[in-house]
């Protein structure tokens, strides 16, 4: 069983701290992964950004107050976009594998029924076109 | 320290959270720093616990969000809070440390912690805070030695003898 004290001072915490700590750890964990997929290193992005290492270290702690400038700058350095909101749309190619007897199969609805229900695996979001391959064994039902 | 076992903190979605009880103490080492602190250091603790969170629930427990203190696998909460007193940063390292044990993104151990104070360059000044990265040390170097399953021994809720 989980802490109960853990729990009841998760439950008293601002919502407007809850909400920093998680966007900038999920800004901080996103730029990581980018470096990551990329084989950027720290001290690379240091130099493509002239910053010091030891800044591009404070942004990675999930503790930094990114500002909008500081950010856009990041996706010039890193040519990836890096904050989405909710104007971004899903950029994704569908490659439908349909196993289904029946001609008449709505496939736009296959596939946005599986992405509604998870089962695509869609990630990074969205931002990278990729092809998914769909093999539901009874989503036919749920086209109808 | 003679004997500790395991016990859940966060069951998250991503990682699970554990922490220790050191010498049948009836109380784990990271309940012990928030029944201590959350009067006095409430900003720090809010931050922590919202960060702890966040890891289990979200992100895992990124090396990037924890800073080494001298022994490689064991590690402290990189932490700022609002700097009230000074004029020019808005926010400042906190003075709270939470030592934890990260095997790898997976497992986080929260151990006990405490105040750095201002008056102290390095926590090993600090008798409290030495010896709690002491103990977290001497448990990393046994989980490292003894290839413990750290699930099955919650489960289990066995103690270990150092």
């Amino acid at each position: 069983m989980a802490s109960k004290l853990f729990e009841k001072l998760l439950a008293n915490i601002p919502v407007k701290v809850k909400s920093f700590n998680r966007i900038s750890m999920e800004i901080s964990a996103t730029i990581s992964d980018i470096l990551k997929e990329k084989g950027i290193s720290q001290k690379e992005l240091a130099d493509l950004m002239q910053k010091r290492e030891s800044e591009i270290s404070k942004w990675l702690s999930g503790n930094h107050n990114f500002t909008i400038r500081s950010l856009a700058k990041l996706e010039e350095a890193l040519k990836t976009q890096i904050v989405f909101t909710k104007f971004d749309r899903p950029n994704i190619t569908v490659q439908v594998e349909i196993k289904y007897s029946e001609p008449e199969i709505k496939v736009n609805k296959v596939i946005e029924e599986s992405i509604a229900s998870n089962d695509l695996t869609v990630k990074e979001n969205y931002q990278v076109a990729k092809i998914f391959k769909i093999n539901p064994v009874s989503g036919y039902e749920r086209v109808a | 320290m003679k004997t500790f076992e395991f016990v859940k903190i966060v069951s998250g979605t991503k990682i699970n959270i554990y922490s220790v009880v050191l010498d049948n103490s009836g109380i784990n080492e990271f309940e012990k720093f928030l029944t201590e602190f959350s009067d006095n250091y409430i900003e720090d603790i809010n931050n922590i616990i919202s960060k702890i969170d966040i890891i289990a629930n979200v992100t895992g427990a990124r090396e990037e969000f924890f800073k080494y203190e001298r022994q490689a696998s064991v590690f402290r909460f990189l932490n700022k809070v609002k700097n009230k007193k000074a004029k020019g940063k808005k926010y400042r390292e906190s003075k709270t440390r939470l030592y934890c044990i990260k095997v790898g993104e997976s497992i986080l151990i929260i151990g006990g912690g405490g105040i750095k104070e201002d008056n102290i360059e390095k926590f090993q000044e600090d008798t409290r805070l030495n010896e709690i990265v002491s103990n977290m040390e001497t448990i990393d170097k046994y989980l490292l030695k003894n290839e413990i399953d750290i699930i099955k021994a919650v489960d289990s809720a066995q103690s270990f003898m150092l």
